[in-house]
């Protein structure tokens, strides 16, 4: 799908038109800073990525980038418009009216073309290089083609998760443990025979007429039946023993302790992250309008620049950080829902009507007050949350009331406290069952969790083993266009590599001088780091599963020295024959050497003017500046012809002083970039005189006529 | 448990991507074993919806209570 014509109008640097042909051909554009070459990168940017470009994403650039996106001079009937052509004459377009809102056609073209492996600018050159290890891996995964294994493992790890919330399975565990422990408090190590032989003693005790029960389960079910019958058939003053037992087994002062203890844990858990999830909240609602697919944004928890998608797996992992705090908040609701559900029992038990004479006869005036209070409490509010009010009622008369309630068990009649004790046992006896129940219930649970878990670990190997094996392909890559960009350079085995101590990583290996280094970034130049950032990108690139598909490079041996610009030429034929390939350079001296060496049958090569104005915009030459060119003009216009032979003459004559390393005075501004033919030809002369000097020893003795 | 998982069970082989899901549920079943038909609904969901986009967690719920239903 090669581009065969890019075509502006008022977008960006460009004016009412702007068209650059390419013939279906490879192109090398050169024009001087501010000419407008990345006018082109920016159009196919924006069609690529839906009416966004990443260097534009700030805030003054409008909601949709219109206020960057729009020539900012264009005529009040001038159309924004983009239209690049494919091979098949297939055009992708997009119309942009002042409020950004960009209407696109021809778009399916492009679908799935992936910017990470098409596209690179000055800027992103060395990016990758310096980027984190975590963000090295999350750039990577979409270029290895390892997004969906990604998604499944985060898919994966929060539904296991979500079994563990919705299953309740630490509350199960927790109703487990206490009643196994009541039960090992009240049996210790006895087997089933000896709770038998206890079942069957008070059996015999309560219900003497049955038979001998030889079943645990159902003899304890009688023993119950009984003793609720017997209790029932007591005496008042034995009714009320067992209405004050069940008022003090309540516990509600326990309970409302355990509310103050988890109130007090999860207040300083809050308190911190309360602070700073506020400054993120209002960082956070800034940006929430930007999370379209697909666009940079800077993370208002890191501060580092990122994709949107990345920002929302930001998210989850902040509320994966939060779990701890909910956790504490919903212990301390579960702590208030006990409390609620103890106050009920103990009221209902208190404000029973048999305890009522009993209660004005021996309560102290005190307690009485306690007892009113208590009751004008609203329980059933109390589940939910606890005001001030609440908390200082239960304050004072919680204490009060058990101690009254203790008090009065201590005179427990004769009896009754043996009724307890057995009523005790028979309860311990039928929580067997549940306690079965629960056990199978969190077996249950805990091996689908446990299978879950496993699950996203497998599916991290996964990535893993396919991230090794792509990195292993990826890096024989890098190594090859490496060793053509720096051949015996004693930096070499530069490679990808996933590090052993994170699950999210990828790093950069290379030997520095026959040691091996982790990251490049510690031995490395800046122009060395440039140079390994373009082939990771060329290696991603030559990994594109569609090879039709154009690659851009802007500007991106700037920080190149002339020998490895010279070698980039090599690289492109070596590795990229036949792929189209946009390249795009401010460095006229680059570009002649690209249009010597590169073949024609190939490439095309083109010039921007320098700009002018806004209105004017990008301008094309119409010249292709070469001697074919100059012999056509000789026909209609001699001094035509000797302007276009002299402009080849003042590019080529500087390649040629370069490498016969004829030093050139510095000059000020951009004088250097503009020496003629004639500059060079008279430092050539200059050096050849005094060469031959020192040479034949003596001045004047020349061997050949140095004119 | 009612038998173990092989790569060659049918419910596993369909699909581009079938080979490395039943690949890793009969890994994953080694390690932490569970029932069959869980291992089925597991692998159903991993292929028909995990891989697209990061769920939401009402839609995680959702899965989570199909599977403890089973």
């Amino acid at each position: 799908m090669h581009v065969d014509r890019i075509e502006l109008s008022w977008f960006r640097g460009a004016g009412a038109a702007a068209a650059l042909d390419t013939a279906q051909k490879s192109i090398c554009i050169y024009g001087p800073n501010g000419a407008g070459k990345s006018t082109f990168v920016d159009a196919f940017e924006y069609l690529l990525k839906g009416g966004k470009i990443e260097h534009l994403s700030h805030e003054y650039s409008g909601k949709r980038q219109e206020k960057a996106v729009l020539n900012t001079h264009r005529p009040a009937d001038g159309k924004c418009r983009i239209e690049i052509t494919f091979a098949g004459n297939r055009k992708v377009s997009a119309h942009i009216p002042p409020n950004g809102a960009a209407t696109f056609s021809g778009t399916d073209i492009i679908k799935g073309w992936d910017i990470g492996r098409l596209l690179l600018r000055q800027n992103e050159v060395s990016r990758f290089i310096h980027a984190a290890k975590g963000e090295k891996y999350s750039a990577l995964l979409p270029l290895l083609g390892l997004t969906e294994l990604e998604n499944t493992a985060v898919n994966l790890r929060a539904l296991a998760k979500a079994i563990q919330d919705i299953g309740r399975m630490g509350a199960l565990r927790a109703e487990r443990e206490a009643l196994l422990t009541r039960f090992r408090e009240c049996f210790g190590g006895k087997g089933k025979d000896a709770i038998l032989a206890e079942v069957q003693r008070l059996h015999r005790k309560y219900v003497p007429n049955g038979p001998v029960t030889t079943d645990i389960m159902s003899g304890a079910a009688e023993i119950a039946a009984a003793l609720d019958a017997r209790i029932a058939s007591l005496e008042l003053e034995n009714r009320r023993f067992f209405l004050l037992q069940g008022a003090r087994r309540a516990d509600c002062l326990k309970r409302f302790l355990s509310v103050q203890a988890e109130g007090s844990k999860a207040a300083s858990a809050a308190q911190e992250l309360v602070d700073e999830k506020l400054a993120i909240l209002n960082d956070t609602v800034t940006y929430a309008t930007k999370l379209t697919a697909d666009i940079q944004i800077t993370c208002p928890a890191c501060g580092q620049e990122i994709s949107s998608n990345e920002f929302k797996r930001h998210v989850t992992a902040e509320q994966a950080r939060l779990s701890g705090v909910i956790a504490a908040f919903n212990a301390r609701r579960r702590a208030l829902g006990d409390l609620a559900s103890a106050l009920e029992t103990m009221r209902a038990s208190l404000n029973d009507k048999a305890l009522e004479s009993w209660r004005a006869e021996n309560a102290q005036q005190d307690v009485l007050q306690a007892l009113t209070k208590l009751a004008e409490l609203d329980a059933d509010a109390l589940r939910n949350t606890i005001t001030p009010e609440q908390q200082e009622c239960l304050e004072q008369t919680l204490p009060k009331l058990t101690s009254w309630l203790d008090d009065a068990l201590r005179r427990a009649p004769p009896g009754a406290q043996e009724l307890v004790t057995h009523k005790d046992i028979i309860a311990v006896i039928a929580s067997v069952d549940r306690i079965r129940e629960l056990g199978e219930r969190v077996t249950s649970l805990e091996a689908l969790h446990s299978f879950v878990v496993e699950m996203e670990v497998q599916t991290r190997q996964e990535i893993k083993a396919r991230s090794e094996a792509l990195i292993a392909e990826i890096s024989a890559d890098m190594q090859r266009m490496w060793a053509t960009l720096h051949p015996g350079e004693p930096i070499d085995e530069v490679r990808l590599y996933m590090p052993d101590d994170a699950d999210k990583a990828i790093d950069i290996a290379v030997k520095f001088h026959g040691i091996a280094q982790p990251s490049p970034r510690l031995t490395l130049s800046e122009g060395h780091r440039n140079s390994l950032g373009l082939c990771v990108f060329l290696a991603l690139a030559k990994r594109d599963p569609e090879q039709s598909r154009p690659i851009i490079l802007d500007d991106v041996v700037t920080s190149f020295d002339r020998e490895h610009r010279g070698q980039v030429a090599d690289l492109l034929m070596k590795e990229f024959s036949g792929r189209q390939l946009i390249l795009l350079t401010h460095d006229r001296d680059w570009y002649v050497e690209l249009k010597f060496r590169l073949p024609h049958k190939e490439w095309n090569f083109c010039l921007l003017q320098p700009w002018s104005d806004p209105r004017t915009g990008v301008r094309v030459a119409s010249s292709r500046s070469d001697f074919e060119e100059a012999k056509q003009l000789i026909a209609v216009s001699v001094n035509a012809a000797g302007n276009v032979t002299r402009a080849i003459m003042d590019v080529a004559m500087g390649i040629i002083a370069e490498r016969l390393e004829v030093p050139m005075p510095f000059c000020r501004g951009d004088k250097n970039d503009r020496r003629s033919a004639v500059d060079f030809m008279q430092h050539l002369r200059s050096v050849g005189r005094k060469a031959l000097r020192i040479r034949n020893g003596s001045e004047g003795n020349y061997p050949v006529d140095v004119p | 448990m009612d038998g173990d998982l092989r790569k060659s069970d049918p419910q596993f082989t369909s699909g581009s991507e079938g080979d490395w899901i039943a690949r890793r549920i009969a890994s994953a079943m080694g390690k932490a074993p569970i029932r069959k038909d869980t291992a089925n609904a597991l692998a159903e969901m991993t292929r028909a919806k995990f891989g697209e986009r990061i769920l939401r967690s009402s839609e995680l719920s959702e899965l989570a209570k199909k599977l403890m239903a089973i």
